[in-house]
Order: C-alpha cells, then sequence, then structure tokens
C-alpha cells in the first residue's frame, strides 16, 4: 500500500515536470530553485506515506508557544 | 513580478473579504463561544482593531516601497542578508498557515459530506484547482472573487433573514456575565483571522490606482466585521450557550431552515457555496507562497513556481494536525499566538525598522 503511495507521489512529480517542462527551458537558471522546492515537496511526502505521525510544525510550534497557550484553553 | 496585470481596488477589497471570511465563519462562532459563551459577539468588534492596525502597516509599507509585496520590502527594508533570511522564515510560517487551512477545508468537508472520501484526495483535488488558478494570474482570480462574493454575501444574509422565526434575543443576557477576560481571549483568537489582512500586501503592487489603497483595505475589515457579527449574532440568538458544543455552529443553523415544506437541507447549498469562499482563501495564500518563493530565490515570475508550491502545501496539510480534534485545539489555543506574532508583530517589527532606516538616512542627507 505504502509502495502504491509513493509511486503516486513520484508520478505526479514527474507530472509536475512534464507541465512545466517548457517553462524550464526557457527559464533554466530557475531551475535550481524550482529543484530544491519540488525535492523538499517530494521528500517530505514520502517521509509521511512512510511514517504518517511524525510530530509536525504545528507540535514544534506548541512547545514554543505552550505556556501562552494554556492561558487561552476555555 | 509581471507587472501587466491589474486589479482593481474594490476587487481587492472583495478578495480580502473572502480570504478572511472562507474559513472564518466556520471555526470561529464554536471557538468564541467555548472561550467567551453569550458574550462571543462583541469578539469581532473588538478584532477589527487587528485588521484596521494590519490594514495601515501594510499600507504605509506600500507607500514607502511601491511596486513591492512584502517580502520584496523585507530585502529592500532590512537589508539582502537579514531580508532574505527573514524572507525564508516568513515564506515557510505562511506555508504553515496555508497548510493548516487546507487541513480545515478539508476537514469540514470529510467530517460533515465526504465521510469516506480519503482526506488526501479532498486536498490535492483543491490544491490543482487552487494552483490552475494562481497560474492564471493574479488578476484571474480577484475576477473570481468579484463573481463569488455576492453569493456568499447572499448565503449569510439569507440564513440570518431565513432564521428569524427561530432567533431568541434574549440569549444576548447576561452581557459580560463574566467580566471582560473571557472577550478579550476571544477577540485573541479572532484576531488571529483578522490579521491575515496582511496578505493585502501582496496584491498592492497590481493595484493601479495606489491612491485608494488604504480605503479599500479599511472597507474590507468593516465588512468582515459587519459579516461576523451579523452570522454571530444569528449563532447566538439561535443556539444560546450550546454554540461552544458544535464544530461549525453555521453548519449545523442551516440544517434549521425550514421554510414552507419544501425549502430543506440548505446545509448542501452551505457547503457549496462555502467551497467558493474557501477556494478564494486558498488561492490567495497559494498565490503569496509562490510569489514569496519566487521573490526569496531572487526569480522574477512566480508561475513557475506553482506546482512545487502546490505539491509542499499539499504535503504540508497533511503533517499539520494528526486530526481535527488536535487543529480545533491548536488553532485555539498555542496557533492564535503563532499566527499573530507571524501576521501582525512581525510587519509592524518591519514598519518600525524601515522607518527608522529612513530617519537615519534622511538625517544623514
Amino acid at each position: 500500500m505504502n509502495w502504491t503511495k509513493t509511486l503516486g507521489a513520484m508520478l505526479a512529480v514527474f507530472a509536475m515536470l512534464g507541465a512545466d517542462f517548457r517553462l524550464l527551458r526557457r527559464n533554466p537558471k530557475a531551475g535550481w530553485a524550482y529543484a530544491v522546492i519540488t525535492v523538499f515537496g517530494l521528500a517530505l511526502s514520502v517521509t509521511l506515506i512512510w511514517n504518517p505521525d511524525l510530530p509536525g510544525p504545528s507540535e514544534w510550534i506548541s512547545a514554543v508557544y505552550g505556556p501562552l497557550g494554556r492561558w487561552l484553553k476555555p | 513580478m509581471p507587472q501587466k496585470e491589474q486589479i482593481t481596488s474594490t476587487q481587492i477589497a472583495m478578495m480580502m473579504f473572502l480570504c478572511i471570511m472562507g474559513t472564518a465563519l466556520l471555526m470561529l462562532p464554536g471557538i468564541t463561544s467555548a472561550i467567551s459563551g453569550n458574550d462571543m459577539w462583541m469578539t469581532p468588534l473588538l478584532g477589527s482593531i487587528a485588521g484596521y492596525l494590519i490594514v495601515w502597516c501594510t499600507w504605509r509599507l506600500h507607500r514607502m516601497y511601491p511596486g513591492d509585496h512584502f517580502i520584496g520590502i523585507l530585502q529592500k527594508a532590512l537589508g539582502p542578508v537579514a531580508g532574505t533570511f527573514l524572507g525564508i522564515v516568513f515564506v515557510l510560517f505562511h506555508i504553515h498557515i496555508t497548510g493548516i487551512t487546507m487541513r480545515s477545508y478539508a476537514e469540514f468537508l470529510a467530517g460533515n459530506f465526504f465521510e469516506r472520501t480519503p482526506l488526501f484526495f479532498l486536498v490535492a483535488s483543491m490544491t490543482l484547482v487552487a494552483a490552475i488558478a494562481v497560474k492564471a494570474g493574479a488578476e484571474a482570480f480577484a475576477r473570481c472573487s468579484q463573481i463569488f462574493l455576492p453569493v456568499v454575501l447572499l448565503l449569510i444574509l439569507l440564513n440570518f433573514a431565513l432564521l428569524l422565526p427561530e432567533l431568541k434575543p434574549m440569549n444576548l443576557l447576561p452581557v459580560l456575565g463574566n467580566g471582560m477576560t473571557p472577550v478579550v481571549k476571544g477577540t485573541l483568537v479572532v484576531q488571529g483571522w483578522y490579521c491575515q489582512f496582511m496578505l493585502i500586501s501582496f496584491f498592492y503592487p497590481y493595484l493601479h490606482e495606489s491612491k485608494r489603497s488604504l480605503r479599500v483595505g479599511m472597507a474590507s475589515v468593516a465588512g468582515v466585521m459587519a459579516a461576523m457579527l451579523i452570522s454571530n449574532m444569528t449563532l447566538l440568538f439561535l443556539f444560546g450557550n450550546v454554540t461552544a458544543k458544535f464544530n461549525y455552529p453555521f453548519l449545523m443553523a442551516s440544517r434549521y431552515i425550514r421554510v414552507g415544506d419544501f425549502v430543506e437541507h440548505v446545509e448542501a447549498m452551505v457547503m457549496m457555496i462555502w467551497v467558493l469562499g474557501a477556494f478564494v482563501k486558498i488561492t490567495a495564500f497559494y498565490y503569496v507562497a509562490a510569489a514569496g518563493f519566487a521573490n526569496v530565490f531572487r526569480v522574477n515570475d512566480y508561475r513557475l513556481f506553482v506546482y512545487p508550491v502546490g505539491l509542499v502545501i499539499a504535503v504540508m496539510s497533511m503533517w499539520v494536525a494528526p486530526n481535527m480534534q488536535e487543529l480545533a485545539n491548536f488553532l485555539s489555543t498555542n496557533g492564535t499566538f503563532y499566527i499573530l506574532s507571524g501576521y501582525l508583530v512581525f510587519p509592524f517589527l518591519v514598519l518600525a525598522v524601515a522607518w527608522l532606516r529612513r530617519r537615519a538616512s534622511a538625517r544623514r542627507a
């Protein structure tokens, strides 16, 4: 099941590359920025497919703003 | 950034109205009712102060650096190194909030209408539609919001009008029965939504008549305040204290609508219209994320980054919370201070630094 989802994610990235191919050819210097964001997105999605309960940024923020948040609790 | 597109001031006002109301009416009444009880109707009134303040702040920044949106202003006001670093931090913060927004929308649909649909499918479909809209350009989806706004407004007003026989104004009492503290707490949560008006900074460069930019923003804040007041009053008069027990009181209220014997099950219409509002909000946030990334990576055209940013937003929306209860809990407690620090405190700090730099260079000259 997880392998199917991983395959789906890679297919989505390939579809994305296909759709943006012409734009990337016109603007090759922006290709590195495109690659950074895409790799980040793909890595995050594969990590979450295999490990869906990974603590997210909300947990990190809750650690920082914990005391203030407790004051606001109804 | 391609400046060929132009947006009128009315379109910006409409877009920001839908941007805020897209999720405000869904979740806020339940949260503020749990915190402030009967006094939850005061929270949009007091919270609008944050809206006016942030609109004034972004307008001042726009006047100091016309033609730039907030990330561009960061780099010009704070210098290349600090500006880029803080720009990256802000864009990541913004992506987190966009993920939360997308997740709220998907949870709303999945929890009430599509119980057996996988959450990711709802997220992915909205991401795809929003991606197409963002690729089409700011002018295109500004026009979308111009078309969708009357529909959403009609929904809010119709909901109020059709529920009139069931409303009990006595639910308003006692006023300030528990003092001001619960009202202040509720106001803080509502301000977390109002300060999203800060995103107007990303659309100001497209405005072709800069003179009306302040009035436009203020009018939009006033509109949001009025809409929230009407709907909060409707829910309070209908449900009283029980509003706090619902996740989505507005949807529950629409289930009460029964005109004659044939106008029933209005909640399906509510859902369709809510998708319109959520679409405008998600598209606006998506556009800001793409424009922010483009500026941080020093690329002129944001259209290149639309699909990768969409992938990041879709994945982020699955990551932000394990379930609906945790999401609502985060939004009403820690998330409020997080959002306020990013969308309210940070722009004011940037304004202060920019103003000090202006004064220092004026004194030197």
